[in-house]
């Protein structure tokens, strides 16, 4: 997925014309891992509603596997390759039955019968949900975190090669949470591009490949984690937090210590800082 | 003082009956800062949905300053004395401009205008939105909005605060300023806060950590204590907080630090 020059404008030649978007440049590829961070009103939501063609952009273009989006792809076409879940995907929730609810698009696609009880068996499987244990069931019987995966298990049916999700885990408690990265990472190693929204920079420390910030519309840094982080009194500048484990490295350099950072994992961090505790007491 | 004596609650009929408080036993004293953890479905907003009579026990009490909350001639003004904030503010606002929303409780109490017009201006400006009185509510951010609804609790004069979730659906910023704000309102103002959460950074900020699971109390200390073992709260669906798992990871790496660590200050104190 290519963005080039796009600029989004909502309500366009009115008094209340507003600039979401401002000269978008962006390359997404297969196997990405990404997070979308920002303050709030910095142009996410309306960034990704262009990644599967809900909004067109004012100006500049964008390509799905180098054919234009609107003049050699329509909106609908891209919608079958990429999958967008909203924020509280759980409130669209409807069926009767969770497998009568995942199996909902691909029936309006025309599939039938077997067709579609295999896709949605293995949505099932890839969200980690079993089967035989959760398809009869009502959606509304479940919790908040399993009602969640199966709303994405509606999305993951239509077998998208390129996920795009909004806050995919607010509102989760850890074991929620940690079932939707499990799930995204399964997906991720099946080479399924992923794009995240998110406002937990400790999510983000932990999962993401690439970051990138936007700020009052525009991309204002595009790199690898450990990259990012390093611009920390930036980020705070503009609203966001950094992960408490690059924080601590940083306070700790503040104390003088020498500690390297290739990544901003906990697990990551917590090998560099033993390292440098251990060698500063062996001095 | 909110007692809860051997409470259990049951939802559904006979049969199908979902247990979700199994005879809990708890006090919370006038002026605690409480803080209740506990994964989807452990009981947390039936047991704050108890504390104010919207729920009445299946078995056991509650009460409120030794008053049942099944008390029907008292559970008025039981609601007065405990307020409640939800966790969408769209859902709690009903007024087209801020101070209305907020007089919305004071007027219905039957108080006259010139205390409505004084309590309205005092609980915006506990809340800092003294300036935005005349704002239409929809035009503010998430925070903004949750804070508009804190005031009208706050209107109330209430003596316990409950926050369900409150934070939850806003972002890093709003939950800043709400978790601000309750902490004032405890240490200013001495209204006892009971402030229900899934975010172990908000919990650490509490004098004490209740953890439900299942429909009981799997542990009730300082967070210190509860956060101590990481295991058994992962057992429990329950996170610590970032700064706890990096001083267990540095531990089990062999470097000696003390199980009382919350925050990356702590962290960085005890490595220096």
């Amino acid at each position: 997925m290519e963005m080039a020059n796009v600029t989004f404008e909502y309500l366009p030649g009115t008094p209340l014309a507003h600039t979401a978007l401002t000269d978008i440049n962006l390359t997404i590829s297969e196997g990405d891992f990404i997070a979308l961070v920002g303050p709030t009103g910095s142009g996410k939501s309306t960034l990704i509603q262009h990644l599967n063609g809900l909004l067109t952009p004012t100006s500049g273009s964008l390509s799905f596997r180098g054919r234009r989006v609107g003049v050699d792809v329509s909106p609908l076409e891209l919608r079958r390759e990429i999958g967008l879940i909203f924020q509280f995907p759980e409130s669209q929730l409807f069926e009767h039955t969770v497998a009568d609810d995942i199996g909902f698009g691909l029936r309006r696609q025309g599939l039938t019968g077997p067709e579609v009880a295999s896709r949605v068996e293995n949505a099932l499987l890839q969200v980690g949900l079993d089967y035989a244990h959760y398809a009869q069931r009502s959606p509304f019987s479940l919790s908040g975190g399993e009602q969640r995966l199966v709303a994405i298990a509606g999305v993951l049916a239509m077998r998208p090669r390129f996920l795009v999700l909004d806050e995919p885990t607010s509102g989760l408690d850890a074991r929620g949470k940690a079932a939707i990265f499990d799930c995204l990472d399964r997906l991720n190693s099946d080479g399924v591009a992923i794009l995240m929204v998110t406002h937990s920079m400790d999510e983000v420390a932990e999962s993401a490949r690439r970051i990138i910030v936007l700020n009052e519309g525009k991309i204002v840094l595009d790199d690898k984690p450990e990259r990012i982080f390093a611009h920390a009194s930036f980020l705070r500048g503009i609203g966001l937090d950094i992960p408490k484990a690059a924080e601590l490295v940083y306070k700790l350099r503040e104390k003088g210590f020498e500690i390297e950072l290739d990544s901003v994992s906990v697990r990551s961090v917590v090998d560099s800082v033993a390292a440098a505790v251990k060698e500063r007491c062996a001095n | 003082m909110i007692e809860f004596k051997n409470v259990s609650f049951d939802y559904g009929d006979d049969e199908n009956k979902i247990n979700a408080l199994k005879d809990i036993s708890l006090t919370i004293e006038d002026g605690e800062f409480v803080a209740i953890l506990g994964h989807n479905g452990s009981g947390k907003s039936t047991l704050a949905r108890l504390i104010n009579g919207l729920l009445a026990p299946s078995r056991g009490e509650v009460s409120v300053d030794g008053i049942s909350t099944v008390d029907s001639s008292a559970v008025w003004r039981i609601r007065q004395q405990v307020g409640m904030v939800f966790q969408n503010p769209d859902n709690q606002i009903i007024a087209s401009r801020v101070e209305e929303d907020v007089a919305f409780g004071p007027e219905n109490l039957g108080c006259e205008p010139a205390e409505i017009r004084a309590r309205v201006d005092e609980a915006l400006a506990v809340v800092g939105m003294r300036e935005l009185a005349h704002f239409d509510p929809h035009l503010l951010s998430g925070g903004q909005k949750q804070r508009v609804a804190i005031a009208g609790a706050l209107a109330m004069k209430p003596k316990y605060l409950v926050f369900d979730e409150a934070t939850s659906m806003l972002d890093p910023k709003g939950r800043e300023e709400i978790v601000a704000t309750t902490r004032r309102l405890n240490s200013d103002y001495g209204i006892t806060v009971i402030f229900i959460t899934h975010i172990p950074e908000e919990a650490a900020l509490a004098g004490r950590v209740v953890v439900l699971s299942g429909g009981t109390i799997a542990m009730d200390g300082t967070p210190q204590a509860v956060f101590a073992d990481v295991d058994a709260l992962a057992d429990l669906g329950v996170g610590v907080p970032k700064a706890r798992l990096l001083a267990r990871g540095l531990e089990q790496a062999g470097i000696d630090i003390p199980d009382s660590i919350l925050t990356v200050d702590d962290l960085v104190a005890a490595l220096c």
